[in-house]
């Protein structure tokens, strides 16, 4: 559905329409990207990877350009490097921490500045996408505005954008206030966000066996029964 | 016995004769995709595959933008033939079984990770591992669970009648009688809530002959 589809079914179970509410309409837009942003931050829903080239000597980059939300994963020309707090990294290397030159094993994020460190500090430039730090990453939904757009939320989840606007409408205090049905499309708002954090959490076999040149290899399997009928809490 | 679901827009209809001149065709049919996406989700009744041709190099590719939920992957090195599952895994199981699996290349894939919840516009995609660095035909089929997500979808859709009395109705009835009395559209959302196990248990292919079923074939 679209945002002006979304909009359209509101009015019908809302009654009236913007010039009859227009305290409702100005917020009806903003509260659908609001239960976009909701939903894919507590499931993990929408997941992205992104690029940062490296240079020689610096340690710290910003993650502003990457829209990372929640950092998954870190890799350093192309192999996965580990994460370490900034202080636990301050107090097993004193002497150097921010200083030593080499290839990082390790990275560390200040979340308030929204930087990701490395250690040790790459002592190469990045070149056509190697010695580049790579980072898989949570994307928050953005801000939503036309009508004729589609909310970046699963296609089956969109009804649960519905329920959420309409939850809010009847919470707002004004004369459109019905704690009653507040609470009913709160409720099943609610139950449809735990649908879909239930399937963003995808099982996978957890057995590995091991090769004859040494190396693991993931077993197959499929422990869970597809289709997965998520049931109801 | 099948109807189009369009025919509950009489049902509604005969539901409520006192609403006769309040509610369009047009209205009844949103609130009906409303129920359909419902139903679709609650029950995964709805099978649907999608093939892909594989592309040099490529270890992404877009998953189908209905999907509910990823079933089952095959791989096809003919691009024909489909003679093998793909093993679903995470980005922690790439990283155990190989360094450097960003880069790697190989044959074929075996293994495939779902980046993003099914269906999520744009950021919904299937990871393929290992890549193939110069293809020639192979193909994936991408099994799930779908839903149909624009109204103009239902409009040759068809499902047994006793479906459509059961929870589309119910259901639509909820959302329509939803800007009136609230508890009398409470009561139909209970009828669709009692009546939606009933589906589940209908389209349960699985059933506890699941296991016995994969030991007779290893």
């Amino acid at each position: 559905m679209t945002i002006g589809e979304i909009k359209t079914l509101f009015w019908d179970i809302f009654g009236g329409d913007d010039d009859i509410y227009p305290d409702v309409d100005a917020m009806l837009t903003e509260s659908i990207g609001e239960a976009c942003r909701d939903l894919s931050s507590e499931g993990d829903s929408i997941v992205d990877h992104s690029t940062i080239n490296c240079v020689a000597g610096t340690q710290e980059y910003s993650l502003d350009d990457t829209g990372a939300d929640k950092v998954l994963r870190v890799s350093y020309d192309h192999e996965r490097i580990n994460l370490i707090g900034k202080f636990t990294l301050q107090q097993a290397r004193p002497y150097g921490w921010d200083r030593h030159q080499g290839k990082p094993r390790r990275y560390y994020l200040d979340g308030t500045n929204n930087k990701i460190g490395l250690f040790e500090i790459p002592s190469v430039d990045s070149v056509d996408g190697d010695y580049a730090i790579g980072i898989w990453h949570t994307v928050p939904a953005g801000v939503v505005s036309l009508d004729s757009a589609t909310p970046l939320a699963p296609r089956w989840a969109h009804p649960y954008l519905l329920f959420y606007t309409l939850w809010k409408a009847y919470s707002m205090v004004s004369r459109s206030r019905d704690p009653e049905r507040a609470r009913l499309w709160r409720g099943l708002y609610l139950l449809g966000k735990e649908r879909v954090k239930s399937r963003a959490a995808v099982p996978t076999p957890r057995s590995y066996f091991m090769r004859e040149d040494g190396t693991e290899a993931l077993r197959g399997g499929w422990p869970a029964m597809y289709p997965r009928h998520i049931e109801e809490a | 016995m099948v109807n189009l679901l369009t025919s509950g827009i009489s049902l509604i209809r005969k539901m409520a004769p006192d609403h006769e001149g309040r509610w369009s065709d047009v209205r009844i049919s949103r609130a009906l995709h409303l129920a359909d996406l419902a139903i679709c989700e609650s029950t995964d009744f709805l099978y649907a595959s999608s093939e892909i041709e594989l592309t040099d190099g490529d270890m992404e590719y877009a998953a189908p933008a209905d999907a509910i939920d990823i079933c089952t992957v095959e791989y096809s090195r003919d691009g024909i033939t489909y003679d093998s599952l793909l093993i679903p895994a995470n980005l922690q199981d790439l990283d155990r079984m190989s360094y450097t699996w960003e880069i790697d290349t190989g044959i074929g894939p075996d293994y495939y990770v779902m980046i993003s919840s099914p269906g999520t516009p744009t950021y919904s995609k299937i990871l393929l591992w290992r890549p193939i660095s110069t293809t020639s035909g192979e193909k994936i089929r991408i099994n799930y669970t779908a839903c149909r997500p624009s109204s103009s979808d239902l409009t040759d859709v068809t499902v047994p009648r006793d479906l459509i009395t059961r929870v589309y109705v119910p259901y639509a009835m909820f959302i329509l009688l939803a800007d009136g009395d609230i508890r009398l559209a409470s009561e139909y959302l209970d009828e669709y809530a009692a009546n939606i196990g009933y589906v589940r248990a209908r389209y349960n292919h699985l059933g506890q002959e699941r296991e016995e079923v994969l030991n007779d074939y290893r």
